[in-house]
């Protein structure tokens, strides 16, 4: 085999291959998703990416979408867009190097953006779900493999109900050592090995620990229930929303199946009992369900004045008012979700109008019970909280 | 430096072979690109067996609709009632051919949809010819005009609207399917490689009689392919792979 030494090369040479890189270079450049043509409060910080990341696999390439304006953007993770919905994709994310086992995967729909104000506080996020590095038992073949709540989505990103409509990805980083890593796929195999004791909960205002489940009264005991649902000392089904389960898994981190004992559960977020209250003012080391906007406009330096235009003129506000103009947008669960939270979302805009008064924010943690939804994980990240990190956000535009 | 060459060209070709691949059968999510095709279309194949005569087009005939524009609607009280009704002002390049301010009618409204809305015909003007395209960032669509895919799509759709109405009945009964009045409706166009329409397909649609949607963003597995050419079939999307526990392995299991 010859090895090139450029420094031997001839000029014209030279010039073919820097031509050839530039072409490249370009090729991958101008290969930009218009997917990503969103508000900037729907974009992460950037000092809450993780460091810079490269691919190992030439079939997954990085770009970065920034905006105009605003410290904020997406690092973006482009696959082929033939393998979207196909464990194909699963692999190549494998090969890539780019997801790690614990990994919380958000599915965004930026059709979300400028439609109605309780889309927008959900910063567009839909589904949440936890991420493995697996392998097949034969073949030795590494790929991703989901988590989820439904456990029938559980997939290499292949059920159609769900990723064959689902245009990105978001990934956000918990800090996991190796010996947390472990104990989560400890976990997950149990999980694998009994998905018949799980089950889906529609109704995501309702946490498992207001449901009048006995023994499950707070929101650590969701996590033990489903521990005890994992080492059969209980034979209850754990129904859960989305991110239900994937909060109540992740807060099994510091826990080993082999000898569990309660004391070791952890929620994932540092707050009063590990979920998510409504509002905290200030966002003084922490942040409230209805925060995710503010904070991602905090972090990417908008001025004070600047935040408060965009929270009360075009985030907390619908923007469509006709339901037609929202079928290709929404489905009509989520559009009677917003539907449901409208005069919330007009108290919301009013606290942020009358300059975040403690006396609105205590009024609307009055009403709202503490939970965790599918954007809490990126509301804490673009907080800097709970060591929670972006890492990119996938396309298939390739 | 002949061998050099031909490396560049191998290399070359590489890197050409990759972006005609890319543009090779391109397929675009028309909610993205031009939402207000997408809220047309979607109301023309929900509605096509309810389309008044004029809207009808011969398979060789040109675009009837190169622009649209919300109107309000002259019928105030039933607009109001209506959740579903939507008003188009069709623009036509052929100054012979009806042009009309149709308003689509919701399925409460059907009995009445049969006589028509108000009619009325409108040239497009010099200054309406050069009004921007439609995208997602034009919230108000009175002040852009559909895409030529967006076009396209809608010239089908017109076309092929005496058959959708029967093609889809016959896919409800023969699949088992029923409507879906839940999950999102999503438009993909998949251009040919000299960028002429294909095929479009319509997700959300339609769903199977006894398939469960369990998460609120779910969509159905079954879709509506309609071929350039006004065929209509369905597709059923399936894993390409399915998962058995016990044939992977964690790290900690190896």
């Amino acid at each position: 085999m010859r090895i090139f030494n450029t420094t031997e090369m001839i000029p014209s040479f030279k010039q073919m291959l820097l031509a050839f890189a530039f072409l490249s270079l370009a090729h991958s450049a101008f290969g930009q998703s218009n997917v990503l043509r969103v508000s900037p409060f729907m974009m992460p910080p950037k000092e809450t990416w993780t460091p810079h990341v490269d691919s190992a696999d030439p079939n997954v390439t990085i770009t970065e979408h920034l905006p105009d304006e605003g410290e904020l953007g997406f690092r973006v993770i482009h696959l082929r867009s033939s393998v979207k919905a196909r464990k194909q994709a699963a692999i190549d994310l494998a090969r890539s190097g780019l997801i790690q086992t614990g990994d919380i995967l958000l599915s965004f729909r930026p059709l979300w953006d400028r439609t109605l104000a309780y889309a927008h506080m959900q910063l567009g996020i839909s589904h949440s779900a936890i991420a493995f590095i697996v392998s097949d038992a034969e073949t030795g073949e590494e790929f991703v493999m989901t988590l989820e709540s439904p456990i029938s989505y559980s997939s290499p990103l292949n059920y159609p109900q769900h990723y064959s409509d689902l245009d990105v990805i978001h990934v956000i980083r918990p800090s996991l050592d190796e010996t947390q890593t472990r104990n989560l796929e400890k976990w997950a195999r149990l999980v694998l090995n009994k998905q018949d004791r799980f089950e889906f909960f529609t109704d995501y205002s309702k946490p498992m620990y207001t449901r009048g489940i006995g023994g499950v009264e707070t929101p650590e005991d969701q996590i033990k229930l489903l521990a005890e649902v994992l080492i059969d000392t209980s034979q209850s089904k754990f129904v859960s929303y989305c991110s239900e389960f994937v909060w109540s898994f992740l807060g099994l981190r510091n826990c080993s199946p082999d000898v569990f004992n309660a004391n070791c559960i952890t929620p994932l977020f540092g707050t009063s009992n590990g979920m998510m209250t409504g509002i905290f003012p200030k966002m003084a080391g922490n942040a409230g369900l209805v925060q995710g906007p503010e904070a991602a406009l905090t972090g990417g330096n908008f001025s004070t004045e600047a935040r408060k235009s965009r929270l009360t003129e075009s985030i907390f506000v619908d923007v469509v008012s006709n339901p037609s103009d929202l079928e290709g947008r929404m489905s009509a669960g989520h559009r009677k979700v917003a539907a449901e939270n409208r005069e919330g979302m007009k108290i919301i805009n009013g606290y942020y109008a009358n300059g975040e008064l403690e006396a609105i924010a205590s009024a609307v943690n009055e009403i709202l019970v503490d939970n965790v939804s599918p954007t809490s994980f990126l509301i804490r990240s673009n907080s800097k909280l709970d060591g929670l990190r972006y890492v990119g956000s996938i396309v298939f535009d390739r | 430096m002949q061998t050099f060459r031909n490396l560049f060209l191998v290399a070359s070709l590489i890197v050409g072979a990759d972006c005609l691949a890319e543009t090779k059968g391109q397929r675009l999510i028309l909610n993205y690109s031009d939402p207000h095709s997408v809220d047309f279309a979607l109301s023309l194949i929900q509605n096509a067996g309810h389309l008044p005569d004029w809207m009808h087009l011969e398979p060789d005939a040109p675009r009837a609709a190169v622009g649209v524009q919300s109107v309000e609607s002259l019928d105030v009280e039933r607009s109001e009632k209506s959740s579903r009704a939507r008003n188009f002002l069709l623009f036509t390049d052929t100054p012979n051919a009806a042009s009309n301010q149709w308003r689509v009618p919701s399925r409460d409204d059907l009995p009445a949809a049969k006589h028509g809305g108000i009619v009325k015909s409108q040239q497009l003007d010099e200054e309406e010819v050069t009004l921007p395209l439609c995208n997602v960032e034009k919230a108000d669509p009175s002040d852009c005009r559909l895409s030529n895919v967006g076009e396209d799509v809608v010239s089908l759709l017109l076309r092929s609207a005496p058959t959708i109405a029967d093609e889809v009945a016959r896919l409800h009964a023969s699949k088992d399917l029923v409507v879906d009045h839940r999950a999102v409706k999503r438009v993909l166009v998949e251009l040919t490689e000299d960028e002429q329409l294909g095929h479009v397909e319509f997700s959300g649609l339609v769903r199977g009689r006894h398939e469960q949607l369990q998460a609120p963003d779910a969509t159905s597995v079954f879709a509506i392919r309609i071929a350039s050419d006004g065929e209509i079939s369905l597709l059923e999307r399936v894993p390409d792979s399915s998962i058995d526990g016990s044939l992977i392995k964690f790290s900690f299991e190896q």
